[in-house]
């Protein structure tokens, strides 16, 4: 008797080729969870970076909280105190911060990386104005790469310093 | 029978069952490494996720609370580092605690300061899990000298040292282990270690200095003024104030707003005593000479008293309730003393004396 063609089953051939199609179709989505375990980290470290920024402009907020003494004795150095914060800031400065990863993406899945974050900090007189940009590696494993938060911010008005008689010329800031 | 079938459809040798049963195998040992690895990753990218929003959560909690805050402090704990916040609203004044509880992060409120290590505390999760945290409490004059938790590198480049001034001295209250609470413009730095990550959150006060303000006037009436126009303001420390409340000789910041009133009366001085905060009232007393003891609260709705630009809104310009006796504010000589300017209070408490022993005034 001659056997029908569909109970024939299938060839080396189209088993091979079946098996290399599946093959690539895996090898294609396994490829892309790297992609995606990058983008978590570039997202976790984007985050750090701008605490970082957010840090930067706490502390220089901080810093900026109160004229010195010399500027609530002296009406010409406080009305030039007035007009901005340079008594207290340099116009640039440049550090190095970091954030500490655990089971980074590169190298062992225990390690513990350090990366390390230039930031950049500018600070514009005329328009009182703090800027800090953050440049962080998107991706860990490649730091020649780099991306950049910017945070800016105005800095809010200094306050009196401690335990001086206020001019009459200031107003009161708590009646403001 | 069979005998004439093609190839096709002849069935596999063994040689291609073995290659094939080899390429299978192969080829499962290594989807069967992927799967270990996408399980791992999946694991990982899941708790990389939990972590950065937890952590990002935490931070804007942490974040706000300071903005809303008159004081942002690291409390005595010996169970670990913890920070505090003291808030004041129109609501009045609340506490607020973060601390380590592993294996998570807790945020507590109460009307007065608390103690990180008290098992009645009545907390919430802020973030879990976390492996640490760390609470450093870096003074104004410091931020120069700072180093990045992480690098170690200094990032004091952009500030001039001598143009900060710093506001350390500043006691609302006192913390669990008696010490005041220092305020004013230092930055505490929050560090959490959420693993897989960590991240740091330098924290100001928000509400300084104008929210949590304190002021001692004092003034004569206009005929006694000894020496400067009317209303005289001075500003100054000066006195113990109700229970979990510390004013006591604190070089702190005054905004000498207020007025005070001197009713000289009899040869006795009375000083008047204002304290304010913007966005709500206190609960103070104080005693001069004469009368005696006075308590009153001092809601911000009659806020400003007389003499302000915003005199006259008010039906009482010196609303004082002699009825209580709570706290005893110090004498004369001592506020002259916390005053600073202890020649001039007397000079013009003497001037005072003078006008009113001299009949041609009539008081």
């Amino acid at each position: 008797m001659t056997e029908r063609r569909s109970e024939a089953g299938f060839s080396l051939l189209e088993v091979v080729v079946c098996v290399a199609l599946l093959v690539m179709g895996s090898v294609l989505a396994l490829a892309l969870l790297p992609a995606l375990a990058r983008a978590s980290q570039a997202q976790l470290l984007r985050s750090a970076a701008t605490e970082i920024a957010r840090n930067a402009i706490e502390r220089a907020r901080a810093a900026a909280a109160y004229y010195p003494a010399a500027a609530v004795a002296d009406p010409a150095l406080r009305a030039t105190a007035t007009a901005d914060h340079a008594w207290v800031f340099a116009p640039a400065a440049n550090y190095v911060a970091a954030v500490r990863v655990h089971r980074a993406y590169c190298g062992s899945s225990a390690a513990t990386s350090i990366v390390s974050m230039n930031v950049g900090l500018t600070y514009d007189a005329p328009s009182d104005t703090l800027t800090v940009a953050v440049a962080y590696p998107p991706n860990p494993c490649d730091v020649a790469v780099q991306a950049t938060v910017s945070l800016a911010a105005q800095l809010a008005p200094a306050s009196y310093a401690p335990q001086t008689q206020l001019p009459a010329a200031i107003a009161d800031p708590a009646l403001q | 029978m069979h005998a004439n079938r093609t190839s096709r459809e002849a069935g596999f040798t063994l040689i291609e069952v073995l290659v094939a049963t080899a390429l299978f195998v192969f080829v499962a040992l290594a989807g069967f490494e992927a799967v270990r690895q996408i399980g791992w990753n999946v694991d990982l990218l899941a708790q990389r996720a939990d972590a950065a929003a937890q952590l990002d959560v935490a931070a804007a909690m942490l974040r706000s609370d300071a903005l809303s805050a008159v004081a942002v402090w690291k409390p005595a704990s010996t169970c670990g580092d913890a920070v505090e916040f003291m808030q004041r609203n129109a609501g009045g004044t609340s506490f607020l605690l973060y601390v380590a509880q592993p294996p998570a992060l807790v945020r507590a409120a109460a009307a007065g300061p608390m103690n990180p290590c008290d098992p009645a505390l009545q907390t919430q999760v802020a973030v879990s899990p976390i492996a640490s945290l760390t609470v450093t409490a870096i003074p104004a004059a410091a931020l120069p000298a700072h180093t990045d938790p992480v690098s170690g590198n200094g990032d004091g480049a952009l500030f001039n040292a001598a143009g900060i001034t710093a506001v350390a001295a500043d006691s609302h209250a006192l913390d669990v282990d008696g010490s005041h609470i220092m305020t004013g413009n230092g930055v505490i730095e929050v560090s959490i270690d959420a693993d897989p990550v960590q991240t740091t959150i330098d924290l100001v006060a928000g509400n300084r200095p104008s929210a949590y303000t304190q002021v001692l006037a004092y003034t004569c009436n206009g005929r006694c003024e000894a020496n400067a126009a009317f209303p005289e303001i001075r500003n100054a420390a000066f006195t113990d104030c109700a229970p979990g409340y510390d004013f006591q000789n604190a070089p702190a910041y005054y905004v000498p707003a207020a007025y005070g009133y001197a009713g000289l009366g009899n040869g006795n001085q009375r000083i008047v005593v204002t304290a304010y905060s913007v966005t709500g009232g206190y609960t103070f007393a104080f005693a001069g000479a004469v009368p005696g003891t006075a308590e009153r609260t001092w809601p911000v709705a009659l806020w400003p008293p007389a003499g302000s630009p915003l005199a006259g809104t008010i039906a009482d310009p010196y609303p004082v309730n002699y009825a209580s006796n709570a706290v005893q504010a110090r004498g004369a000589a001592q506020i002259a003393s916390d005053l600073g300017e202890p020649a001039a209070f007397s000079a013009e408490l003497s001037a005072c004396a003078d006008m009113h022993a001299d009949p041609t005034f009539d008081d």
